[in-house]
């Protein structure tokens, strides 16, 4: 059984590397805490996703203020419209692995969690970062709302126009994605992506700015559950929360300077690996 | 009225909001590290013991009211991190409102009560608490 000294140092060089990680290949933060903690700690999967939670509103605040210093391509309307769904979607997810845990399914969650990272690791292998093709007239609701904008494109340096399109199919799947956020504690920014980018077809920048405007208020949505139903342990987060912090700054400082695909390779193998170990110990193999 | 320049005051709510935040929690960790509360405790014994683990701490702990004093700079830094995606659906409310964009000005305020539905009923139903 690990002391509490030794679970602040373990934790905080996880919780770096995991903030690491994330601005490096899309992926990260909850997805590799929560599995540490249950599967290195034996935390129990509420406590688990009660702490990861926590440090999403940290990464994703960081973040978002670092996306601050320069013109932010984020759409609000788009970000709350969606939240609508999202932090239904949380809340739903939350109180599903609350009853569970009291219930003794436990090992649902967990099983769920392990397919959810097995379906990160396809994604992060088929996705790369090619961008959707981008839609410029939107369906009648995304005209109705006056969703579509403009955002300068640093890389292309001209101004791209964009109107989403398919925007009800997008808040169907924002619902699940927050489902799967609150019960599980993952930020979900990659399920995210898939909805905003790959199927109402706005910008990847815009995409992934709007995306990490919604993850603090999911991870609040459903962090109001955990903490009331006795499940937030402030003082296991907060190495967690320091320790990710750091991570992602040091990530985003990185980002033009590292050998992306190996570390996308070698943390595909990662996900493999924890996925199938998750989905083990949901079964009581491991 | 002088309209409120959103960017600005989201930039100081992010800034100012994940500085002080960690800055509590750290004080508080250091704090408990120095009265000797964490040191003799395992993780096992913390999670079991309830409270968030503060009950356990304190017995282990030299100085109880240090001990309490940290439980507050935590969880107060923790509060303060709560707050920042809330402030922040504020301020895009007050976006919203400047803009005179009255469908959007109803969604925000859809999404606020979401937060405060999950903080207000659905939070105290799973703790078994009475409203």
């Amino acid at each position: 059984m690990y002391t509490m000294v030794e679970y602040f140092l373990l934790m905080f060089v996880i919780s770096f590397a995991a903030g690491l990680l994330g601005p490096l290949v899309g992926v990260g933060g909850g997805i590799i805490v929560v599995p540490a903690l249950t599967l290195l700690f034996q935390v129990p999967l509420a406590i688990a996703a009660g702490i990861s939670l926590i440090a999403t509103i940290a990464t994703s605040s960081g973040a978002g203020f670092i996306a601050y210093g320069k013109n932010s391509p984020a759409n609000y309307r788009i970000g709350m419209l969606l939240m609508t769904m999202l932090g239904t979607g949380a809340v739903i997810g939350a109180v599903f692995t609350v009853f569970a845990t009291r219930s003794n399914y436990e090992w649902l969650v967990i099983m769920i969690f392990g397919a959810v990272m097995l379906l990160c690791a396809a994604i992060l292998m088929l996705r790369r970062s090619e961008d959707f093709e981008v839609h410029i007239k939107g369906d009648h609701v995304s005209e109705y709302l006056k969703l579509g904008s403009t955002f300068y494109d640093q890389v292309q340096e001209r101004k791209i126009d964009y109107s989403p399109s398919r925007v009800f199919s997008g808040m169907w799947s924002m619902l699940a994605a927050g489902v799967l956020s609150g019960m599980l504690g993952i930020g979900g920014g990659a399920f995210n992506n898939i909805s905003i980018n790959g199927i109402m077809r706005v910008p990847l920048k815009v995409s992934v700015a709007t995306s990490n405007f919604m993850l603090g208020m999911t991870a609040a949505a459903s962090l109001g559950i955990y903490l009331l139903s006795g499940y937030v342990y402030p003082l296991l987060a907060v190495p967690v929360v320091i320790g990710i912090l750091l991570g992602s700054f040091k990530g985003r400082s990185m980002l033009n300077h590292a050998r992306t695909p190996m570390i996308r390779n070698v943390f595909f193998i990662v996900l493999v690996a924890v996925g199938v170990e998750m989905m083990l110990k949901s079964v009581g193999i491991t | 009225m002088k309209r409120l320049n959103c960017r600005h005051a989201t930039r100081c709510i992010l800034c100012y909001g994940i500085v002080s935040s960690s800055s509590l929690m750290i004080a508080g960790l250091v704090l408990l590290i120095l009265v000797g509360g964490i040191t003799q405790a395992t993780l096992g014994q913390v999670i079991s013991s309830g409270n968030s683990g503060y009950d356990l701490i304190d017995i282990f702990a030299s100085g109880n009211l240090m001990v309490e004093l940290s439980e507050i700079l935590i969880g107060t830094g923790m509060l303060v991190l709560l707050a920042i995606p809330v402030m922040r659906a504020m301020v895009t409310l007050v976006l919203f409102t400047e803009e005179k964009d009255r469908k959007f000005v109803m969604i925000t305020i859809m999404v606020l009560l979401i937060l405060a539905i999950s903080f207000l009923v659905v939070g105290p139903m799973e703790a078994g608490i009475k409203l």
